[in-house]
């Protein structure tokens, strides 16, 4: 019922919202080959290509998180279990809430660096809290963490999603998020199969919280060093030389190429 | 001038000039950073205004003198107030995602009604792993796909048809708790996130184009956003907290007896606000 009632809802938004300027002759899986290979030949010849990575990062970083929660809930016994877990999720969906709007304060929608250097603060954000989960056992203390922590995986997730938006063309966009959220679930799904395997290889909460955490230092950093050598929106000229269809792209390509 | 491959594993050539690029060989139909603008094709937005009247084509690379996107001015409760068709489509999103969460938790009790019934003390965590991986696998597979639909047809209505083609796969739970098949479950479950893999695309890249001009993207990501982790988020939580004090049946029984008694008593309250809060509260307890 409520696929039906979302259905009704977006015939409700009216409207058309076809991007395609498709005029070809093709068969439908040369079409579909064809696009699928464009966007990825779009993304990896534009300047913000790289950015697709940042969701991934975030997940790789958050993903065994999950995991994590069922051990710090499990502490105390069966009785309340259910209860603890759900102040853990309660505490990170008001991380959820607060980041982004903490982060809206500082971010400019025509000032694309500042927007990536949200990310690079999401990311420090979500570090600083693994490393506190990893230090301190208290129930308590731990939730309050955890809402840091998600504070920090929700700018990451919404500052790239708009780096996304503001870069891409409207008729790649499609293909791009596509791109950026199949890595995203990727990363999300690995961090957790590896936290699980390393719990049940005997670690425990805390020790898997802290190789999160590093592995996230490690992430923080390359992508410190991305944003401050200027690349993705981490230029300083202006947001010019960031339009995705200009003749600076073209060239970037043929340099690559010719280095090739 | 250089040599490179196409998308098909052709040689291509291309020449850079001083302002305009040559390509052959290379796909371009669907644009790319390398196309020059086409005056021939272009694409067909059409964004209702709030009475319903089609105005001109919304978000599409409108920019500033700087060549960025104007930046937002909108707060957003200016943004769900002015924007009708955003207001909807956060409520689709919604209901689409609740559909999503219910019939996962559905198919993880299912799971474990199952082999209760054929005589398992505790559920297997192996079954529970193999939905997960039932659960990702088609969505990282059928992403690129989704991304292809999104940018090959009417975001809107692929959206609307994935939905009714949800609530198909939907029935197929039913079927499958019925004939209490596992595989069923896992079946139906590869589905639907196929579903979800093919839905995404086309829901995160309709968001610019439902803003006029660009104005409120920020506001428009963000909401959607906090939408989705609320729901699951506060979803979890609340769950959590009814079930452990009353137990999942008793739970959802005394609330769904609640809502009856409060919304028929509600005047103007139609089927259709009965029907979401039910399947809110369902999400909650579930």
């Amino acid at each position: 019922m409520t696929y039906l009632l979302s259905a009704l809802l977006m015939i409700r938004v009216g409207g058309t919202y076809n991007v395609s300027t498709n005029e070809s002759k093709e068969s439908p899986w040369s079409i579909i080959r064809g696009m699928i290979f464009g966007g990825v030949h779009y993304l990896r010849t534009s300047l913000f290509g790289g950015l697709v990575f940042l969701k991934l990062s975030g997940g790789l970083m958050y993903g065994g998180i999950d995991v994590l929660n069922v051990s710090f809930a499990e502490r105390g016994g069966e009785e309340g279990k259910s209860a603890r877990l759900g102040i853990l999720f309660a505490t990170m969906g008001i991380g959820n809430l607060i980041g982004p709007l903490v982060a809206d304060r500082f971010t400019d929608m025509t000032q694309p660096r500042s927007i990536q250097l949200a990310c690079l603060y999401g990311f420090a954000v979500s570090v600083f809290g693994l490393f506190m989960m990893s230090l301190f056992r208290p129930f308590w203390v731990i939730c309050v963490l955890s809402g840091v922590r998600a504070m920090g995986s929700t700018i990451v997730w919404i500052n790239s999603s708009l780096l996304m938006q503001k870069f891409s063309t409207p008729n790649m966009l499609g293909r791009v998020t596509a791109m950026d959220y199949a890595l995203a679930l990727t990363g999300e799904g690995a961090s957790a199969v590896v936290a699980g395997v390393l719990q049940d290889r005997g670690l425990d909460a805390e020790g898997v919280t802290l190789r999160l955490a590093i592995f996230g230092t490690l992430l923080t950093l390359l992508w410190t060093f991305y944003h401050f050598s200027g690349k993705g929106a981490g230029f300083k000229e202006g947001p010019k030389r960031a339009r995705s269809n200009d003749n600076l792209e073209t060239l970037s390509l043929a340099h690559s190429h010719s280095d090739s | 001038m250089i040599a490179l491959n196409d998308v098909k594993g052709n040689k291509s050539t291309i020449l850079i000039q001083p302002k305009e690029t040559h390509l052959t060989g290379i796909d371009t139909t669907y644009g790319s950073i390398l196309d020059p603008p086409k005056e021939a094709a272009k694409p067909s937005v059409q964004r209702p205004n709030d009475t319903g009247k089609p105005i001109a084509p919304a978000s599409l690379g409108s920019e500033d003198e700087d060549g960025a996107m104007g930046d937002d001015g909108v707060t957003y409760l200016e943004l769900l107030q002015r924007n009708k068709p955003f207001r909807f489509f956060l409520g689709s999103y919604i209901a689409n995602h609740m559909g999503e969460w219910l019939t996962y938790l559905a198919s993880i009790s299912a799971i474990e009604k199952i082999q209760r019934d054929s005589g398992m003390e505790t559920t297997s965590r192996a079954a529970i792993s193999t939905l997960i991986v039932a659960r990702l696998t088609p969505i990282i597979l059928m992403s690129p796909f989704g991304g292809v639909l999104a940018d090959g047809r009417d975001r809107r209505k692929s959206m609307i048809v994935l939905d009714v083609a949800g609530a198909g796969v939907a029935l197929l739970f039913i079927a499958a708790t019925r004939r209490k098949s596992i595989m069923m479950i896992y079946m139906a479950t590869f589905l639907q996130e196929c579903i979800t893999g093919m839905y995404e695309p086309s829901r995160s890249a309709i968001i610019p184009l439902l803003v006029p001009d660009g104005q409120g993207l920020k506001q428009a990501t963000t909401l959607s956003v906090l939408a989705w982790s609320l729901c699951a988020a506060f979803g979890s939580a609340s769950g959590g907290f009814l079930v452990s004090l009353f137990g999942i049946r008793t739970c959802y029984c005394k609330l769904q007896d609640l809502v009856f008694r409060l919304y028929g008593d509600v005047p103007g309250s139609g089927p259709l606000t009965t029907l979401c809060v039910l399947s809110f509260l369902q999400s909650l307890i579930v």
